[in-house]
C-alpha cells in the first residue's frame, strides 16, 4: 500500500512539471508577453520599466526564467503578484481556507442528500418520491450552476429576504453561525450538480448489488432488512460510488470560480476571476499548478478508498 | 496477488465487453429506445427546438438584432409574444436565433470530442506498447488539468469567437471517450475475427475502422450525446464569465447573461432562454439515457 | 521583441479609460488625482442640517477589490477612494473643483511659475503617532521618482528639479519649466509617512501597501482579502474626531448582489453604479440616490486610418449617432451630451458649441458627396471599397455593448457596416489590441478627465505611440497622425506653459472648437457619477473631483 502511494505520488511529478511548462508557455503567448501591463502604462518612464523588468528577472530569456520560476516553486514560493505587489503564496493561503469551506460545505451537503435520496429512491423503487428524486435529479443535471444560483439570491435573498447574498460574514459579524447562514446558499449552488448526479448513480447501483445472490442469501438467512441495507448492500454500492466522487471533486474547483464570483465568497476561484482580468500572471500560474495538484492528490485519494474499502483489491 | 492495477474507472468500464450494438442489432436497440418514454419526449423536444432554430430566418416575426428602444423590457404583447430584451429586441426571435449557436457550439464541440477520443483511443489501444503509454500518460496530464481555469486563460489569448469556443471545449472534451475506447480495443483485439483479418492481410488502419470500431459505436454515441449537453452549460457558463461568445451574438448563454443584468427589475426577463437551454439539456440528457439503456443493458451509470 | 515605450509624456494631463466591469470602474492610464484652481481656498461643508448622532457603522459595497493600498501603485478608483478613509494629500479640490488647503496650510507660486512654496498644517499626527513634517513629503516625493520603485505614474513630479526644506513645516519645490497642471498633480497626491518609506522598497510596497496608515480621519483595522477592508474612527483627527465610528469597505463583484444587499440592508453606500439601475435604487426605502455630474467622457474612438480619415465620412458618422436617443433610452437620461473633451462643469468649458443633430438625411448627403455611394447590397462604396468598420467594446459591460448595438444598427441606415467585437479590457488596450491592426475600427470607451483641462495626453503628437508596446494617449493617431496635428499640437503645448487661467481658458476654447471641426472621436456623451446612501445619512457630499471619502469626518448618521 505504502509502495503504491509512493509509486503514484512520483508518477505525479512529470504530471505537475507538464502542467507547469504548459501554463508558463500560455503565460509567454499572452498578447504582448507577460510584461504587457507594465509596458502599456502611458505614464512609466523607460527608466522605471527597465527597473521593473529587472526587479522580475523579465529580461532573462524564458527557459531561465522558467527555471527560476520552478526552483522557487520547489521552496514553496510561486514569485510575487504583478498587481498586488506581494508573495503569491500568501496571496492563495489567505483565499485557500474560504474555499475549502465552501467546497467542504458544498462536498458534504451533496453527499448527505445524494446519499438520502439514492438510497430511499432505491429502496423505494418506482414509488412518487423515487420519480420525485429522479426529476430533481435530471432538472439538476441541466441547471447552469450560474443560473441556479443567481434564481437562489433571488427567491431566498430578495423575495423572502431570509437568507444573505454575499460575503462570508455580515459586517462586525464573526460567529459560526453568522457563517453558516451565509454558507447555504452558496453550498448549496455548489453542490446540486453532485446532488443530482450522484443520488442517481447511488440509486442504481444500490439496485443492481440489490439484486445480487449474495443479497438474497443475507435475506434468506433472516438478517433483518435494515442491517442487509446498510451492512451488505450499501457497502457494496458504494465502492465504486468513492470512485465517482473522486473524478467529480475537480468539477468544484470549476463550480467554485462561478459560485464564488455570484456570491461574493472571498476563495481562490474568485482570486483566479480577478487574476485573468488583472492580467496577474504569477497568480493565475500559481492557482493552475496548485489546483493540478489538486485534482491528482483528489484521484489518489479516490483509488486509495477503494482499495481500503474493496477487500479484494490489493496493493503490492 | 501481485499489483492489481485499476485501469479503468467503474464509469468507464460501463461499456467494457459487454453487448455489442453492431450493425445488426440497431433494429433492436431502436426497439428499445422506442419503448423509453422519456428518451422519446426528448427526442420530440430536441427535434423542435433544432427545427425552430434551422428555420430561424424564416418563421421569426424579426431580425435578430432588430432593436426597439422605445420598448426595453417589454411584457409579452401580441408583436411580441415573449416581450423584448434589454435592447429592444424580440425575445421570441433571439431564443429562435439563439438556438442555432447554443445547439451547433455543443454538438459541434461534441463530435470534435468524440473524434479525437476515438482516434486516440483506438491508436493507444490497438498498437499498445509504447505509443499507449505515451498517449495514457498525456491524457493522465490533461485530466490533471483543471479544464475551465484553462479555458479562461486561453479566451484570455485567443479572441472567443464560436468557432474558437467549440474548439477549445472539444480539445479539452475527449479523455474519457479515449480511455473506454481504449479498454474496449484492447479487449477486442484479442478476439479471433481480428486475428482473422490480419491472416488475410488487411492494414492496420482497415482493421481498426472496419472490425474495431463498429463495436464500439454504442460508447461513441452515448458519449457523445452526454457530451453535447455538458458542452452547452459549458458555453453557457463561459458566455456568463465574459470569456465566451462575443455578446452580440444570440445565444441561450448570452440572452441569459443579458437578462441576469435586469433579473431584479424584469423577473420574467431570463424565463425564456433560461426554460429553452434547460429544456434543451434535459432533452439532451433524456435521449442519451434512452440511447444508453437501448444500446447497453447492463449499464451501471 | 518588446521595444521600448516612449519617454514619458512631457506635458499634460493625465487621461484616465473609465472603465466598468462588472459594475466596477478603473482607470486604466492612472494618474494622480488632479486638483486644480487658483484663488482662495472655499468655505466647505457648514454644520449638517438636523440632530446627527456619534457613533455607527457604515458599510461600503463595490465591486472591485483594491489590488494594493499603495497611494502610489494603485490602478483603481476604488484603491484611491478607500486611501481616503486613510491618507490626505497637500492640497485637495472642492466641489466646485478649486483647490484649497488640506495637509499644506498655503502655498505659494512664484511668478514665473519655476518655484512652489507649501507652508505644512503643524500639529498633524500620522496614526502612528509621529509628527508629519516637510521630511515625509520630501521622502514621498524621493519614492515616487526612485525608478526602481515602479511608481504608476511620476507625472508633475518628473518636472521638480530640486526640493528643500528651510524648516520643519516648509517644502519648496523647483522647476525647470512651467508647468500649469504642476499643483493638480503634486498638490493631490497622497503624501505617505516618512517612517514607512525609510523601510525600503520592499516593505513599503508589500506591507504598506496592505497595512497602510496615513493622517487621515480613518485609521486602517483590518483587510479581509476578497471580503472587507475595516476603519476606524481616529479619535485623534486634526479636524475633530469623525462621527461615524466604523466603516467596512465590503467587495461585492456582481452589480445584481450589489442591488441585492443595499436592498437588504446588508450594505448602506455604492458608488458609481449603473445609470440603468437608477430607478431600482431609487425605490429602496431607505436609500436615496445622489447624482452629480462627472469629467467621464464616453466617445467612440475612429482609428485614423482609411476613409476614417475623410473629414466629411467622420462628421456624417457623427451626425448618424443618436446621443440623445442613447441618453434618454439606454442611460434613462443620466447622462448630458458632449461636443468636445472638456466637462461643462470644469471653468475651460466652452459653451458655445452645440452638438450635431441626429440628422441621418445630412449624414447620407455628407456620404454621397464624399464620392461613397451605396452598392448593391445596401452598404457604400468608392473605388470598389465598402465603407465597413470594426467596432469594439468592452466585454462584460453590459451598457458599454448596448450602446454600442444601437450605434451599428444606426450607422447601418446611412449605408456604414459596423462588425460588432468585444474584448476584456487588458486586450482591447493591449499590444493587440484595435488599434495596431489597419483594419477601421471605431471603439467606445469613456476617458475620465483630471482636474486641469489640460489634453495633451489625448490630442499631441508626442503622445502617439511608436510601436504597439509603446505608451501615449493618442491611439487613434497610430498610423496618420491628424489632420489638424499641427494646430493641436501647438496649441495643447501653449496651454500647459502658461499659469494665467484667463490666458488658458481662450486657449481650451479654441481645441474644442478644432475638435468639434474635425470630429477626431465622436463624443457622445459625459457621465453621471451615481451614489446610493442612506437617507439617514448626512453630510455625504459627493463630487467630481474629490475621493469618495473626502469629507468623511463630517458624515453622520440622524439621531
Amino acid at each position: 500500500m505504502l509502495r503504491y502511494t509512493a509509486q503514484r505520488l512520483l508518477g505525479a511529478i512529470p504530471l505537475i512539471l507538464g502542467i507547469s511548462v504548459i501554463s508558463f508557455v500560455f503565460m509567454q503567448l499572452a498578447p504582448g508577453g507577460p510584461d504587457a501591463m507594465f509596458a502599456r502604462n502611458g505614464r512609466m518612464s523607460d527608466e522605471q520599466l527597465a527597473a521593473i523588468r529587472r526587479n522580475m528577472g523579465l529580461d532573462k530569456p524564458v527557459p531561465v526564467q522558467y527555471l527560476h520560476w520552478l526552483k522557487n516553486l520547489l521552496r514553496g514560493d510561486l514569485g510575487t503578484s504583478y498587481v498586488q505587489n506581494r508573495p503569491v503564496t500568501r496571496i492563495i493561503l489567505e483565499r485557500l481556507p474560504n474555499t475549502l469551506i465552501l467546497v467542504g460545505a458544498g462536498l458534504g451537503l451533496a453527499l448527505v442528500l445524494a446519499l438520502a435520496f439514492g438510497v430511499l429512491a432505491a429502496v423505494r423503487q418506482y414509488s412518487l418520491f423515487d420519480h420525485a428524486v429522479n426529476a430533481v435529479a435530471f432538472f439538476g443535471l441541466a441547471m447552469p450552476v450560474f443560473w441556479f444560483g443567481l434564481m437562489l439570491q433571488l427567491f431566498f435573498g430578495v423575495r423572502l429576504g431570509v437568507l444573505p447574498t454575499a460575503g462570508m460574514h455580515a459586517t462586525g459579524e464573526t460567529g459560526a453561525l453568522d457563517l453558516l447562514k451565509h454558507l447555504v446558499l452558496p453550498a448549496f449552488t455548489l453542490g446540486i450538480g453532485s446532488i443530482a448526479g450522484w443520488s442517481r448513480y447511488v440509486r442504481s447501483s444500490l439496485l443492481e448489488v440489490i439484486h445480487k445472490d449474495y443479497i438474497r442469501t443475507a435475506r434468506a438467512k433472516g438478517v433483518r432488512e435494515r442491517v442487509v441495507l446498510l451492512r451488505h448492500a450499501l457497502r457494496n454500492a458504494l465502492i465504486p460510488f468513492v470512485t465517482v466522487v473522486g473524478i467529480d471533486i475537480p468539477l468544484y474547483a470549476v463550480g467554485a470560480v462561478v459560485t464564488e464570483t455570484v456570491f461574493a465568497w472571498p476563495g481562490m476561484g474568485r482570486l483566479f476571476y480577478d487574476s485573468l482580468a488583472a492580467r496577474d500572471y504569477p497568480v493565475q500560474m500559481g492557482i493552475l499548478v496548485l489546483s493540478a495538484f489538486a485534482i491528482i492528490l483528489g484521484n489518489l485519494v479516490a483509488d486509495l478508498l477503494y482499495a481500503i474499502l474493496d477487500p479484494r483489491i490489493k496493493y503490492g | 496477488m501481485e499489483g492489481t492495477r485499476i485501469e479503468s474507472r467503474p464509469s468507464a468500464r460501463a461499456f467494457a465487453g459487454r453487448d455489442r450494438a453492431g450493425r445488426s442489432h440497431a433494429r433492436i436497440a431502436w426497439e428499445r429506445f422506442r419503448r423509453h418514454r422519456l428518451a422519446m419526449l426528448g427526442l420530440v423536444l430536441l427535434g423542435l427546438l433544432t427545427l425552430m432554430a434551422v428555420a430561424a430566418p424564416v418563421i421569426a416575426p424579426y431580425g435578430p438584432d432588430e432593436q426597439d428602444l422605445f420598448n426595453i423590457t417589454a411584457p409579452p404583447s401580441r408583436a411580441h409574444w415573449l416581450g423584448t430584451d434589454e435592447l429592444g429586441r424580440d425575445v421570441l426571435t433571439r431564443v429562435m436565433y439563439g438556438g442555432r449557436v447554443s445547439l451547433a457550439v455543443g454538438l459541434a464541440a461534441a463530435l470534435i470530442s468524440s473524434l479525437l477520443g476515438v482516434v486516440v483511443g483506438a491508436v493507444a489501444g490497438f498498437y499498445g506498447g509504447w505509443v499507449d503509454a505515451a498517449l495514457m500518460r498525456f491524457i493522465d496530464l490533461m485530466l490533471a488539468f483543471p479544464a475551465l481555469f484553462f479555458l479562461l486563460v486561453l479566451f484570455t489569448i485567443v479572441p472567443a469567437s464560436v468557432a474558437n469556443v467549440v474548439l477549445f471545449l472539444g480539445l479539452f472534451g475527449w479523455m474519457w471517450l479515449a480511455r473506454v475506447i481504449r479498454g474496449e480495443i484492447l479487449a477486442l483485439k484479442e478476439l479471433e475475427f481480428i486475428d482473422a483479418a490480419r491472416a488475410i492481410g488487411a492494414s492496420s488502419g482497415r482493421i481498426i475502422v472496419q472490425h474495431l470500431l463498429p463495436n464500439v459505436v454504442a460508447a461513441i454515441i452515448v458519449s457523445t450525446t452526454l457530451s453535447m449537453a455538458y458542452n452547452m452549460i459549458a458555453e453557457a457558463t463561459l458566455d456568463f464569465l465574459g470569456f465566451g461568445v462575443p455578446p452580440n451574438v444570440p445565444t441561450w448563454g448570452n440572452m441569459l447573461t443579458g437578462a441576469a443584468n435586469y433579473y431584479i427589475q424584469v423577473p420574467l426577463l431570463p424565463v425564456a432562454p433560461g426554460a429553452v437551454l434547460v429544456l434543451a439539456i434535459l432533452a439532451v440528457n433524456f435521449i442519451g439515457d434512452g440511447l444508453r439503456d437501448a444500446l447497453d443493458p447492463f449499464t451501471e451509470w | 521583441m518588446v521595444a521600448p515605450p516612449l519617454p514619458g509624456p512631457d506635458g499634460g494631463n493625465c487621461g484616465r479609460r473609465w472603465q466598468r466591469h462588472a459594475g466596477g470602474l478603473r482607470w486604466g492610464q492612472r494618474g494622480q488625482p488632479d486638483y486644480l484652481g487658483w484663488g482662495p481656498a472655499r468655505c466647505r461643508g457648514t454644520a449638517p442640517a438636523g440632530e446627527t448622532r456619534q457613533g455607527g457603522t457604515l458599510t461600503y459595497v463595490t465591486a472591485e477589490e483594491p489590488e494594493t493600498l499603495n497611494p502610489y501603485l494603485t490602478q483603481l478608483v476604488v484603491g484611491f477612494d478607500i486611501l481616503s478613509l486613510f491618507m490626505e494629500s497637500l492640497l485637495e479640490a472642492d466641489d466646485q473643483g478649486q483647490y484649497g488647503p488640506r495637509l499644506a496650510e498655503s502655498y505659494e507660486a512664484a511668478a514665473d511659475g519655476l518655484t512652489y512654496t507649501f507652508t505644512l498644517r503643524t500639529g498633524v499626527k500620522w496614526h502612528d503617532g509621529s509628527d508629519f513634517t516637510a521630511q515625509d513629503v520630501v521622502e514621498s516625493y524621493n519614492m515616487i521618482m526612485n525608478p526602481d520603485f515602479g511608481a504608476f505614474s511620476q507625472q508633475g513630479w518628473d518636472k521638480i528639479t530640486g526640493a528643500e526644506t528651510p524648516d520643519d513645516h516648509t517644502v519648496v519645490f523647483s522647476l525647470d519649466q512651467v508647468y500649469a497642471p504642476f499643483i493638480a498633480n503634486v498638490g493631490g497626491a497622497y503624501i505617505a509617512p516618512a517612517s514607512a518609506l525609510a523601510k525600503g522598497i520592499q516593505s513599503f510596497k508589500e506591507e504598506f501597501g496592505r497595512e497602510p496608515f496615513g493622517t487621515g480621519p480613518f485609521r486602517f483595522v483590518e483587510w479581509a482579502s476578497g471580503d472587507h477592508i475595516t476603519a476606524q474612527a481616529n479619535a485623534d483627527y486634526w479636524q475633530g474626531a469623525p462621527k461615524l465610528e466604523q466603516i467596512v469597505c465590503k467587495f461585492v463583484p456582481n452589480s445584481n448582489t450589489i442591488a441585492v444587499q443595499l436592498k437588504s440592508g446588508e450594505a448602506d453606500l455604492a458608488a458609481y453604479v449603473d445609470a440603468q439601475q437608477f430607478d431600482t435604487y431609487q425605490a429602496i426605502e431607505d436609500k436615496q440616490v445622489i447624482e452629480t455630474d462627472s469629467q467621464a467622457w464616453f466617445h467612440l474612438d475612429l482609428k485614423n486610418i482609411d476613409f476614417l480619415m475623410e473629414k466629411p465620412v467622420r462628421q456624417a458618422l457623427d451626425f448618424a449617432t443618436p446621443k440623445q436617443d442613447i441618453i434618454d433610452k439606454i442611460l434613462k437620461g443620466h447622462a448630458t451630451i458632449s461636443v468636445a473633451d472638456v466637462a461643462p462643469i470644469s471653468w475651460a468649458y466652452n459653451p458655445n458649441i452645440k452638438p450635431r443633430p441626429y440628422d441621418l438625411e445630412q449624414a447620407k448627403k455628407l456620404l454621397d458627396e464624399a464620392g461613397w455611394t451605396p452598392g448593391p447590397d445596401g452598404i457604400r462604396q468608392k473605388d470598389g471599397k465598402r465603407m465597413q468598420l470594426e467596432l469594439w467594446g468592452i466585454a462584460g459591460d453590459q451598457q458599454n455593448q448596448q450602446i454600442l448595438q444601437v450605434i451599428a444598427a444606426s450607422w447601418k441606415q446611412i449605408g456604414v457596416q459596423a462588425d460588432l467585437k468585444f474584448q476584456d479590457i487588458k486586450t482591447l488596450w493591449g499590444p493587440e489590441g484595435y488599434q495596431f491592426t489597419e483594419t477601421p475600427t471605431a471603439c467606445g470607451y469613456s476617458w475620465f478627465n483630471g482636474n486641469d483641462p489640460d489634453d495633451s495626453f489625448y490630442w499631441h503628437s508626442s503622445q502617439i505611440p511608436d510601436s504597439p508596446t509603446g505608451s501615449g494617449g493618442n491611439l487613434p493617431a497610430y498610423f496618420h497622425p491628424y489632420d489638424m496635428q499641427d494646430q493641436i499640437d501647438e496649441l495643447t503645448e501653449r496651454g500647459v506653459a502658461t499659469i494665467d487661467q484667463e490666458e488658458r481658458k481662450k486657449i481650451y476654447w479654441q481645441i474644442q472648437e478644432l475638435l468639434h471641426e474635425y470630429v477626431p472621436v465622436i463624443f457622445i456623451y459625459w457621465n453621471k457619477l451615481i451614489f446610493v446612501s442612506p437617507k439617514r445619512l448626512q453630510g455625504f457630499k459627493p463630487n467630481a473631483f474629490t475621493p469618495l471619502f473626502h469629507n468623511v469626518h463630517e458624515w453622520a448618521y440622524r439621531a
